[in-house]
């Protein structure tokens, strides 16, 4: 068993030659994986957004809105006949127990929830990573062995936190303890506030209307900002955009008698600080914007999906992409 | 050399005498980390078991090029591409798998239990030898894991390999957890060396 | 200041050895009595940080603009390989009192899941050069931490009379578990 010299020049050729077959076998290798690996994440994506609407025949391409600083991706779908179905939404909220929460929401035509899929969370498992599920209709669990064997079943609590059908431009998608009407995880107050200020800003982006606030427990909505980015650009998008808003005011302007409006108290915070503030006990003054918009429509109408697909704003480079209908 | 008694009883040898996961103690971090589910275990030790048969097959073919002096550089960089492949084989065909385990695919190169079979093994015998090497502190390795992962999943969550054996509300969640690896393992480490030396 | 919340992130609420399982051979290894336990804690931040720094300049000068990524793995551990032998050397040479503590630890540490495993996390997180210190620094101070815990907790526990299977790994482990249940206690501090 005799081993080569440990001279300089045979320890170079060696580790040369060693590195470079090695260098070799893995460049082979990857040629071989990238596609899948290409597949794989598209493929991951695909299934996200197959998760959150209902058949479709194509997809429009990604358009990036944010709001408030928060990016995110709008993905339009369209049946066979290119009528709009809806859109999937990736949003994300950094207030989560563990950092970032990130979902994708799939809105039907009138803005209503089809479903959701957490894409990632870091919150604490067990708790706060029950929001896979706890937001979607309850199911009945598939019995264990157990109680199989011995004839019982555990009994779930019955709870109201599905966000499933519920229209964030009519329902208020916060948790109970902040005036809204989704039951919170047990436990997970944070998580779940975290979950559905990112459902809020995801239905902010699909509606995509600048006058249109969001309500969370933290973070600042200032319209006055968005006004002024928006209407440099896209002058002709703002009559829609205009038209859009006022449905969306009025259709919660409708059940103002029962819930406090949300919508206008940032009036007040012209500087973008937010102030947190127990919704429950806030006295509401709608402003004068609001109730114009009021007396002029009077019944909510579902959103006109004619002007949907083109009305497309971007943030990025100044530029905005209009979508094409396929 | 290759006498059939002799040849198995190196295989035994890693899944049983010398386990490295309860005998040899080595390997911790992937043992700890990978293990909050069966599954998880068990496709964490088959990777591992992969590269450890390749890397002590070919440490084992050029033991006689390789000079002294830059053997574990040598050994390194033969681990690492075995490695390298693991992990982008699983990532283009098993991406979900691939994500959960995270970070202790590529740690599989400073795992312990590779370098020390090259170096303990594959330097000094044949190939033959060192492939059954490989793949008997391979299995012994996923074994283990497979073992850790199972307790920790069954006690935590009430399945197995995710079939539902009990209500996952009387499960005691933090065996899932960080701390639960530890106290799993520590156990587990304790019965089997009640067990040995009751032999 | 994100960087005071990598900070405290990295010593105690994701615990490199605690949360993440990283480090854990040194971790149940050299951790019988204090004074080691100090020594290695140097001397994996001392490896940690320049470890860091080579790896990730090397990722963002060579492997990221030359699209081969997929050599991540092999090129960062022949660095750490190699980053540790000239250590080694240039320690011996510089300050031999300093080689003294810490030499011996080094060729430990270079088969450490915690250099590689925080090479490649601060790549993953995307941090820049001086939040990649930063997190390379107070992961191995969290490293030295639960160390030091860790050893005063076995010197104690080397004077108790324990059921015999559980003498040495297991209790060590059961130990390591309850330190760990203790800095889960942190989640939710960042």
């Amino acid at each position: 068993m005799a081993k080569l010299q440990s001279s300089f020049k045979n320890m170079l050729l060696v580790l040369t030659g060693i590195s470079l077959f090695a260098a070799f076998a893995l460049a082979s290798v990857y040629t071989v994986t990238k596609d899948p690996i290409d597949e794989a994440k598209a493929a991951k994506q695909q299934s996200a957004i197959e998760q959150v609407l209902p058949a479709f025949n194509s997809l429009g391409e990604a358009e990036i809105v944010t709001i408030d600083g928060v990016e995110m991706n709008v993905i339009k779908a369209f049946d066979a006949s290119g009528n709009y179905l809806g859109a999937a939404v990736e949003s994300y909220s950094n207030n989560g127990f563990g950092g970032e929460v990130r979902i994708m929401v799939g809105f039907d035509k009138n803005g209503s929830i089809i479903n959701y899929s957490v894409l990632e969370q870091k919150e604490t498992p067990g708790l706060g990573t029950k929001m896979v599920d706890w937001f979607k209709p309850q199911v009945e669990k598939e019995k264990s062995l157990i109680e199989k064997i011995f004839g019982f079943k555990v009994a779930s609590v019955e709870r109201n936190s599905s966000i499933v059908g519920k229209n964030p431009g009519e329902n208020k998608i916060s948790v109970v303890q902040d005036g809204g009407e989704i039951d919170a995880m047990t436990a997970s107050t944070i998580s779940s506030r975290a979950f559905l200020e990112a459902v809020q800003y995801a239905y902010a982006a699909y509606i995509n209307d600048p006058d249109y606030k969001i309500d969370t427990t933290s973070g600042a909505t200032d319209s006055s900002e968005e006004t002024e980015e928006e209407s440099p650009l896209e002058p002709e998008m703002v009559e829609s955009a205009v038209a859009t808003s006022a449905v969306a005011t009025s259709a919660v302007a409708a059940p103002q008698a029962t819930m406090p409006d949300p919508f206008v108290t940032e009036e007040d915070n012209s500087n973008g600080t937010h102030v947190i503030e127990d919704t429950i006990n806030r006295e509401e003054v709608p402003s004068p914007e609001v109730e114009a918009a009021v007396e002029e429509q009077t019944m909510p109408q579902p959103v006109d999906t004619a002007t949907i697909p083109q009305t497309t704003e971007t943030m990025q480079d100044g530029h905005s992409e209009t979508h094409v209908m396929e | 050399m290759s006498n059939k008694n002799s040849s198995f009883s190196v295989l035994l040898n890693g899944l049983i005498k010398e386990n490295p996961t309860f005998v040899l103690l080595l390997g911790m971090c992937p043992t700890l980390g990978t293990t909050s589910s069966a599954i998880n275990g068990l496709s964490m030790g088959l990777a591992t078991t992969f590269v450890l048969v390749c890397s002590n097959a070919v440490i084992s073919l050029l033991k006689n090029i390789i000079p002294d002096k830059v053997r574990i550089p040598a050994f390194i960089v033969v681990i690492a591409t075995f490695v390298t492949i693991v992990e982008m084989v699983m990532q283009a065909y098993v991406p979900a798998l691939f994500e959960s385990l995270g970070l202790f695919i590529p740690l599989i190169v400073v795992n312990c239990i590779v370098l020390g079979r090259a170096e303990a093994f594959a330097a000094k015998n044949n190939v033959f030898r060192s492939l059954l090497d490989g793949l008997g502190m391979g299995l012994g390795f996923a074994f283990a894991l497979a073992l850790l992962g199972s307790v920790r999943e069954l006690l935590g969550t009430g399945k197995i390999f995710d079939f539902p054996v009990y209500p996952e509300s009387y499960g005691i969640l933090i065996m899932v957890l960080a701390p639960g690896a530890f106290i799993a393992l520590g156990y587990l480490i304790a019965v089997i060396n009640k067990l040995r030396k009751a032999e | 200041m994100t960087y005071i919340l990598i900070l405290i992130s990295a010593v105690f609420v994701n615990n490199i050895v605690l949360a993440q399982f990283l480090g854990i051979c040194p971790f149940l290894g050299v951790s019988k009595k204090i004074d080691t336990a100090l020594g290695m804690g140097g001397a994996v931040a001392f490896v940690m940080t320049i470890a860091t720094i080579f790896t990730f300049i090397i990722q963002k000068t060579v492997l990221e603009p030359f699209q081969v990524g997929f050599l991540q793995t092999i090129v960062f551990i022949l660095i750490i390989a190699a980053l540790v032998q000239l250590v080694e050397i240039i320690l011996k040479k510089i300050s031999p009192v300093l080689y003294q503590a810490l030499g011996v630890f080094l060729p430990l540490i270079t088969t450490n899941c915690t250099i590689l495993g925080v090479a490649i996390m601060v790549i993953q997180k995307d941090y820049n050069l001086l939040e990649s210190v930063i997190f390379a620094i107070s992961s191995a101070i969290g490293f030295g931490l639960a160390l030091i815990i860790f050893a005063g907790i076995r010197e104690q526990l080397s004077m108790v009379k324990l059921p015999k299977g559980m003498e040495g790994t297991p209790v060590a482990l059961l130990t390591a578990g309850l330190l760990a249940m203790a800095f889960m206690g942190f989640s939710g501090v960042v």
